[in-house]
């Protein structure tokens, strides 16, 4: 097992390089350039010229590159251009917004989706299998982004019951150890805190987990539908184990290893999905961030944000690997 | 959808049933005077010295006090920390006399000693400060070791008295030093906390943490704390010279999108908020809520620079003038209270001209003045992702001006680019053959619009000498003939004709039901001290 962890870590490291490279140069491509962002918007060609020449934007690119790589590998990303703060700080405050939405999503489409695939593998073919499977690929087509507005319209506008916008009502006073709202609130015994964290946290998680949650129910019923007729399974049955039995020892834990994988990967795919999400709600995750660094031309920015992503990408396919071979030995074996 | 959306609805309810209302029960503004403004994004940093924008005006507005301020609403220049002042004839020193027993949020006395101190520190910013330090470089031109450098020392006279000594005459200084970049901050915190800033690859950082952590100013509410990206907290300072704040407490909190304010102050989550969209002005209006007006002060205009031809000619930049109706473009892009420009400068301001040369719409004339012109090839650029204003959707406006301009046989481009950098920087490098966009004034002086064309030579192309000369001539002529000479640059501007003004548009601020006191100002001068929340 630690041969495989330390072959796929040194593998990440020709990928890491290549992206920032790859990163580095084209937002170098784009029009525009950090100077001509950060002066006023009536600057002058000459003052425009003075922010270039501070900035060291008229070296050479390749030395432009290793001053980066060298500020790169002492995790210094240097500082927004939109917010001034250094990005390192934005990404220390966003990214524990956007794991914890994330994450919420993610146990949004498990918790419903798990027994909703479960429960339709065992009615297979029933009108209620099929109004399953045909909802699940109604809500795999459904944008995020829409799905966001109408959350938002019905739940939070017109029924009021949920907040529309951020991470937590401004006139709650909360202290923030872990950046995890959630949790920061039962750490320092501030329910109320916490409890404010979990009603902003619904709507945008749930708009966020609806994608995964529809590709969990089919992905379940597929595999329990598989499994169900194995030998074992069978063999099982006619040995006359409990049916909680079956479905708990040798049903759901052989299903649950492609779902392992999905989750993964959705968790990956999720981060991205913030982008829409945390923009409806004016979210302070990361998504919301980058959006708003891309059309603002924030090169330390999208290229700090650009290389940490990468990363938590190449750690999240890691796990996923590591509980493959964990929960399935035939992996481990091979 | 039916499963996902069944879902969502068996989760939100099971909330509801055991919270009832979010925000409005946790908060609201009878919680005992916090009140919760919705700002399109939160400032850059607190330091009035480097910024440039509104936002950050908005806050920063708050816990500084400057020498001179304008009247609340106006654009009249009136005292603040100083009670008067005097300028020498020959326009180069500035005496004032400070208010007696004003303090820092830190307890520290405000003197004259200070005073110098924040223009000392000014003056003498280094490297990277210096490209941050617009306001200054605006009012002085340079920093110490500039030989261009308007600045030449501040002198403390007495305590109550500091002086301005300046090397070149610049008449607008007062309007100027009302600006944020001007306030006084306190020396004992610039000095404890620093206010350096550095580079930091592609970007600046704030070395010093006077501007992110401990802003400290002698205004009507001091700093607490600043969550970054999440809120900003302000609170009352009882030891203001003046009327004291009414709420306690002040909480600045960024929503970016204007829907979603919209929404925010529609479910009590926020008690304010400003840009509202032009579109949910009377619906607002009409739920109750208090919506107030700034006075129309900016100036929208469809720029032609002269480099490109046929802009050169101009007879071709007179007949653009005569084919587009201003006022039914106006009635298809704004509210009413948008105003129809003169000119470039708005009628709040000094020096404006009511009877300059006027280009009414006349498509005949426009077609009388283009004949024999053979090539009728316009490209118009509008920036995209940007609403301002004078152009709360600039492709829209630029569709009206096509579609009249094509009318009497011009053939026109629309070019559309991203407001920041490429669309600015297009301008400002002269790429742009004409561009739609437009000035919001941060300044209480009619040099704030005519710096306008001779900051940029590329944006305009080539303009008559004597404009420029006469621009310069008006912001250092003594204060008595500046009106004359602005009314006259007003008229030889129409003349030439560089861009079409097209509006001078009003803008909108929302507040809950019962918020009083707020007063709108054209140059955002707007203190939060007088507001209450009312009921």
């Amino acid at each position: 097992m630690g041969r495989v962890i330390a072959r796929r870590l040194l593998q990440a490291i020709p990928i890491l390089i290549g992206l920032s490279v790859l990163m580095f140069a084209w937002v170098r491509a784009l029009p525009g350039g950090p100077a001509e962002a950060l002066v006023r918007a009536d600057a002058s060609a000459a003052e425009v010229e003075a922010v270039r020449e501070s900035l060291g934007l008229n070296r050479p690119i390749w030395i432009q590159y290793l001053a980066y790589l060298k500020q790169v590998v002492q995790f210094d990303f240097g500082t927004s251009l939109m917010s001034r703060q250094p990005v390192r700080a934005e990404m220390i405050d966003r990214f524990p917004a956007s794991i914890e939405l994330a994450v919420s999503a993610m146990i949004f489409a498990l918790v419903i989706g798990v027994p909703l695939g479960y429960y339709a593998a065992r009615r297979y073919g029933s009108a209620l299998d099929h109004l399953f499977v045909a909802s699940s690929l109604i809500g795999i087509t459904i944008p995020v982004f829409f799905m966001a507005y109408l959350l938002k319209f019905v739940f939070a506008v017109q029924l009021g019951w949920l907040p529309t916008t951020g991470r937590s009502n401004a006139r709650v006073e909360s202290d923030h150890p872990t950046g995890f709202y959630v949790l920061d609130g039962l750490l320092t015994g501030n329910l109320g805190a916490s409890w404010d964290a979990i009603q902003h946290l619904i709507l945008p998680a749930i708009a966020l987990g609806t994608i995964p949650l529809a590709i969990i129910v089919r992905m379940t019923r597929a595999t329990v539908l598989d499994v169900m007729n194995e030998d074992y399974v069978r063999t099982a049955e006619a040995k006359g184990l409990t049916k909680f039995r079956i479905s708990s020892r040798h049903v759901m834990r052989n299903a649950l290893i492609p779902l392992v994988t999905i989750v993964g990967l959705q968790l990956g795919l999720l981060m991205s999905g913030t982008v829409l999400t945390e923009t409806v709600f004016s979210f302070p995750g990361v998504g919301s961030f980058v959006a708003g660094a891309l059309f603002a031309r924030d090169y330390p920015t999208i290229q700090g944000f650009v290389v940490v992503i990468a990363v938590m990408y190449i750690i999240v396919n890691l796990v996923v690997d590591i509980a493959y071979a964990y929960i399935d030995p035939r992996v481990r074996a091979s | 959808m039916i499963l996902t959306a069944g879902a969502a609805a068996v989760a939100a309810a099971m909330l509801a049933s055991c919270s009832g209302s979010g925000a409005s029960k946790t908060g609201g503004g009878d919680s005992g005077g916090t009140f919760v403004f919705g700002s399109s994004r939160l400032p850059t940093v607190l330091d009035g010295a480097y910024v440039y924008d509104n936002e950050s005006q908005r806050v920063i507005y708050q816990m500084f006090d400057r020498l001179v301020n304008v009247k609340p609403g106006t654009t009249e220049l009136t005292g603040e920390l100083a009670t008067s002042w005097e300028v020498s004839p020959t326009g180069l020193d500035y005496t004032f006399h400070l208010r007696d027993g004003v303090k820092f949020h830190d307890g520290t006395s405000l003197d004259a000693e200070a005073v110098c101190y924040n223009f000392d520190r000014l003056y003498n910013l280094k490297g990277p400060a210096q490209d941050l330090a617009e306001y200054w470089r605006i009012s002085f031109r340079g920093f110490a070791g500039d030989k261009d450098s308007r600045y030449k020392s501040c002198e403390v006279k007495d305590p109550a008295t500091p002086v301005l000594h300046l090397k070149e005459r610049y008449t607008p200084l007062l309007a100027s030093l009302a600006s944020i970049g001007f306030g006084i901050a306190s020396p004992t915190a610039l000095k404890k906390y620093g206010y350096q800033v550095e580079l930091s690859g592609d970007s600046m950082k704030f070395v010093g943490t006077f501007g992110t952590e401990h802003p400290v100013g002698s205004g009507p509410f001091q700093f607490k704390s600043w969550d970054p990206g999440k809120k900003i907290t302000l609170e009352r300072f009882d030891g203001y010279w003046g009327d004291k704040a009414k709420i306690n407490t002040l909480i600045y909190v960024p929503i970016a999108d204007g829907q979603a304010r919209r929404q925010a102050l529609e479910r009590g989550e926020i008690d304010g908020y400003d840009n509202v969209a032009p579109q949910d002005v009377a619906a607002l209006k009409g739920a109750g809520y208090e919506v107030e007006e700034r006075p129309p002060s900016n100036v929208g205009y469809l720029a032609m620079n002269q480099s490109f031809e046929p802009l050169g000619d101009l007879r071709v930049r007179q007949a653009i003038a005569h084919a587009v109706d201003l006022d039914a473009l106006l009635k298809a892009n704004f509210l009413a209270g948008a105003v129809k420009p003169k000119s470039f400068l708005p009628p709040t301001f000094m020096g404006f001209n009511p009877d300059v040369i006027t280009y009414d719409y006349d498509p005949a004339k426009a077609k009388e003045l283009l004949a024999g012109v053979s090539n009728k090839k316009l490209d118009i650029w509008f920036a995209t992702e940007v609403s301002r204003p004078y152009m709360p959707d600039p492709k829209s406006i630029a569709e009206t001006f096509k579609s009249y301009l094509e009318k009497v046989g011009f053939d026109v481009t629309l070019t559309g680019r991203p407001w920041s950098p490429d669309f600015l920087a297009g301008i400002r490098n002269g790429k742009a053959p004409m561009y739609i966009v437009g000035l919001l004034p941060d300044m209480a002086d009619p040099a704030n619009f005519f710096t306008l064309f001779d900051n940029q030579p590329k944006r305009w192309g080539p303009l008559p000498k004597g404009l420029l000369t006469h621009i310069k001539q008006a912001e250092e002529a003594p204060e008595d003939k500046r009106e004359a000479l602005y009314k006259s640059l007003n008229q030889e501007l129409m003349e030439d004709l560089p861009g079409i003004p097209y509006v001078h548009a009003p803008t909108h601020l929302a507040f809950k039901k019962g918020v009083t006191g707020f007063v709108p100002s054209p140059l955002f001068a707007e203190s939060m001290a007088t507001v209450s929340l009312g009921g």
